[in-house]
């Protein structure tokens, strides 16, 4: 294997090429077909009048070959900018929080690998989503990503993880990624046009093609022809090996000298919801395992090897288990259900403590936190500033935090203020280890909205009698009144940010039950009465609608 | 005829010279990064155990010769001056630090704040890189090593006298376990 990131450059751009071969030995061959129906078809209408001349003539092949030239250089290059950002946005992978306990944890893991593969900057990205999969990406320039979603960092203990990223760092160091990633980036043009093109068609009655008529028969053969072409770009797989994933597997287990710790978490995303009918479910090249689980993947044969990414799950566990001198039923037994518990621990932050001092006509005020620092009116970026424990005395630009704020206002962590219903301080705690706020008085609770899916993904918490009747109730009042809900009053409460009022909403996003909740959409916190936020989550664990 | 049949073996040779001194010193370099590597983290480590100190000695105000063992051995590691005393006063160090965690298990307090608990996640990771750091310099002086002294590179080392480069031992056998850590 190579040692280093360094020993891949060359062979990279040798397999870059086969590809671009394949892609426009396809367009040749398409165009060719297409340049056939159709001649076929017009010596139909003319009824054999016309002289046919010779498909096979070389001005005609050099022209078809031109044609498929100029288009598979424009698919090239368009699927080439910007290659690694799309795929992400397709798959719906976000940056990691560093604030968030999970992410840290992940973030530590992929620098602990990059560190064992002898340094590469790797960027982590999180897929917020319960199910369990991990991919890796890498674009021409060397830029490298690996994600995971959601699932798998709840599902899946430290070593295990650890087994999981090293394996998709050895798909960078191998370089195999980047073939993949290129396909996959070529794959998703006629597979994101066709699905543009399908929503038309089953669109209703207000479809695009119903309303003008004449076209209908044209977009039909479009639809067609996007969808041969799909299939076609498909058998681009038939490139990418599935003992690349073995080698993987191997170099993973070199990397870390774990074995059993990448067989526990093999098993573990196999036994899970693998992500398919999601829209990544096309890119399946890149996963660790293919969301789409098929039959064919699971043998092992000419056809299969042809047409598969991923060899049968089952052979790399036992080779894995092999490596680790253990068996089936030991590893089955030892992957274990996390257990639950209750555990709210308060994060120490400098957001709310009073810290900086300032000067003002000669005078030194504070202590001020940075809310209340952001509040004085004159504050400039060459006010004098100090902190607490520190004899250094600079102006306010040349510190990171009150630059930002001096040009951007305050972000909403240290905007927060006191509680909207009962005026307490709130105090800053992780909840299923996304940090929160909590009002110690009312037990009420305040989440930022993009932190929302990944609490209701989560499964730290365990539930209390308390909210498991209280779900009850809300269970049966939506079974009596058939899911029909009718809103019982308008909010009263000032969003603790900004000072407006809030709204109230109707939570339903991915379970069939209403709970109220009030939102603030300027500053986008949402707060929950005490319970309500438990009660979501145990309706939403309930649920059988996922996303 | 002969002597261009001459010149042109002297100009193979010449050519077969340079082109293994050149992937001799690039494996040296690569040793010498790997090392460095290490370094980075090892410095990491010592930067945290400050911090740790401090924020332990609030709680378990009876571990005095525990923390100061921790403190002790880290001074001793940052003032070593070859490889060899180097990497036997940071495996100390890795002992104190895991006697300081065991230590600190009976004290139910500490394992409830916040910033202990980050400053623990941040250790484990360092001792981690650490420990993969260090694989990834033995794999590089493995390679360096069985370069210079294969046929043909081992002309070439010994007339400029390349040295074997020297691995990196664990004394202690309980550091070949991966670090197990619980969620």
């Amino acid at each position: 294997m190579p040692f280093s990131f360094l020993d891949i450059e060359a062979r990279k751009s040798r397999r870059i090429v086969l590809l671009f071969i394949t892609l426009l030995g396809f367009y040749f061959l398409s165009a060719f077909i297409i340049y056939n129906v159709v001649r076929i078809g017009f010596i139909f209408q003319s009824g054999f009048r016309t002289s046919t001349s010779n498909a096979y003539a070389l001005p005609v092949m050099l022209k078809i070959f031109g044609i498929a030239l100029l288009v598979a250089v424009l698919h090239w290059m368009y699927s080439s900018i910007n290659m690694v950002p799309r795929l992400l946005s397709v798959i719906g992978a976000k940056p990691i929080d560093p604030k968030d306990r999970y992410h840290f944890l992940f973030n530590n893991i992929v620098d602990e690998v990059s560190v064992a593969a002898g340094g590469m900057r790797i960027e982590p990205y999180v897929v917020p989503s319960r199910y369990c999969n991990a991919f890796a990406l890498l674009d021409y320039k060397g830029n490298a990503v690996i994600g995971v979603t959601e699932g798998l960092l709840i599902k899946t203990n430290r070593r295990q993880l650890e087994a999981v990223v090293a394996h998709e760092a050895s798909h960078l160091i191998w370089g195999d990624c980047l073939l993949a990633t290129v396909s996959c980036s070529i794959a998703a043009v006629y597979a994101g046009l066709l699905k543009v093109a399908t929503s038309g068609w089953y669109g209703g009655s207000g479809s695009l093609y119903r309303r003008r008529g004449g076209i209908y028969p044209l977009m039909a053969m479009l639809v067609i022809v996007l969808f041969t072409m799909r299939v076609l770009t498909r058998l681009m797989n038939t490139w990418i090996s599935r003992e690349r994933e073995l080698r993987a597997d191997a170099t993973a287990v070199r990397l870390t000298r774990n074995p059993l710790g990448l067989a526990e978490a093999l098993y573990v995303i196999s036994t899970g919801w693998r992500g398919n009918r999601l829209p990544a479910e096309e890119l399946g090249q890149i996963f660790i395992m293919n969301p789409r689980s098929s039959k064919l993947e699971e043998s092992w044969g000419f056809f299969a090897g042809l047409f598969t990414t991923h060899p049968p799950i089952r052979k790399r566990i036992d080779i894995l288990l092999d490596m680790g001198h253990a068996d089936y039923k030991t590893l089955e037994s030892s992957v274990k259900q996390k257990e639950r518990k209750y555990d709210e621990t308060t994060v120490s932050t400098s957001e709310n403590s009073s810290i900086w001092y300032a000067q003002n006509e000669e005078k030194w005020h504070g202590p001020y936190t940075l809310f209340e620092l952001s509040q004085l009116k004159w504050l400039d970026p060459f006010t004098w500033i100090t902190m607490e424990n520190d004899e250094r005395v600079k102006p306010a630009h040349e510190y990171k935090e009150i630059n930002k704020m001096l040009k951007k206002g305050l972000s909403v962590d240290y905007r927060v203020q006191a509680c909207p219903s009962c005026s307490q301080g709130l105090e800053r705690i992780y909840h299923e280890g996304v940090p929160i706020w909590r009002c110690g008085s009312c037990k009420g609770r305040l989440v930022r909205r993009e932190h929302l899916q990944r609490i209701i993904v989560r499964e730290e918490m365990a539930f209390s009698p308390r909210t498991k009747e209280l779900a009850g109730q809300i269970m049966e009042y939506s079974i009596k009144n058939k899911g029909k809900y009718i809103k019982k009053s308008e909010s009263t409460l000032k969003c603790p940010a900004c000072g407006n009022i809030m709204n109230r909403k109707l939570y339903d996003a991915v379970m069939p039950y209403r709970v109220e909740i009030d939102l603030c959409r300027l500053c986008g916190l949402i707060w929950f009465d005490r319970d309500e936020l438990e009660v979501i989550e145990y309706l939403t664990e309930g649920s059988a609608l996922d996303y | 005829m002969g002597t261009i049949v001459l010149l042109g073996i002297l100009g193979l040779l010449v050519v077969a010279f340079v082109v293994l001194y050149n992937t001799l010193i690039r494996l040296k370099v690569r040793v010498k990064n790997a090392w460095s590597q290490i370094d980075v983290q090892l410095k990491r480590r010592h930067d945290l155990i400050p911090n740790l100190v401090e924020t332990v000695k609030g709680y378990a105000v009876h571990e005095k010769e525990t923390l100061e063992n921790v403190t002790k051995a880290r001074a001793q590691a940052a003032g070593a001056s070859d490889i060899k005393e180097r990497a036997q006063a940071e495996n100390l160090l890795t002992g104190a630090l895991r006697q300081l965690f065991a230590v600190v298990e009976n004290y139910p307090n500490i394992k409830a704040n916040q910033n202990f608990l980050s400053l623990q996640e941040e250790l484990t990771t360092t001792e981690n890189k650490i420990a993969f750091a260090r694989q990834y310099y033995n794999d590089e002086v493995m390679r360096f090593n069985t370069s210079i002294q294969t046929v043909p590179q081992n002309i070439i080392a010994q007339m400029f006298s390349f040295k074997k480069s020297e691995f990196l031992e664990i004394e202690d056998p309980r550091d070949k376990r991966v670090p197990a850590v619980k969620f």
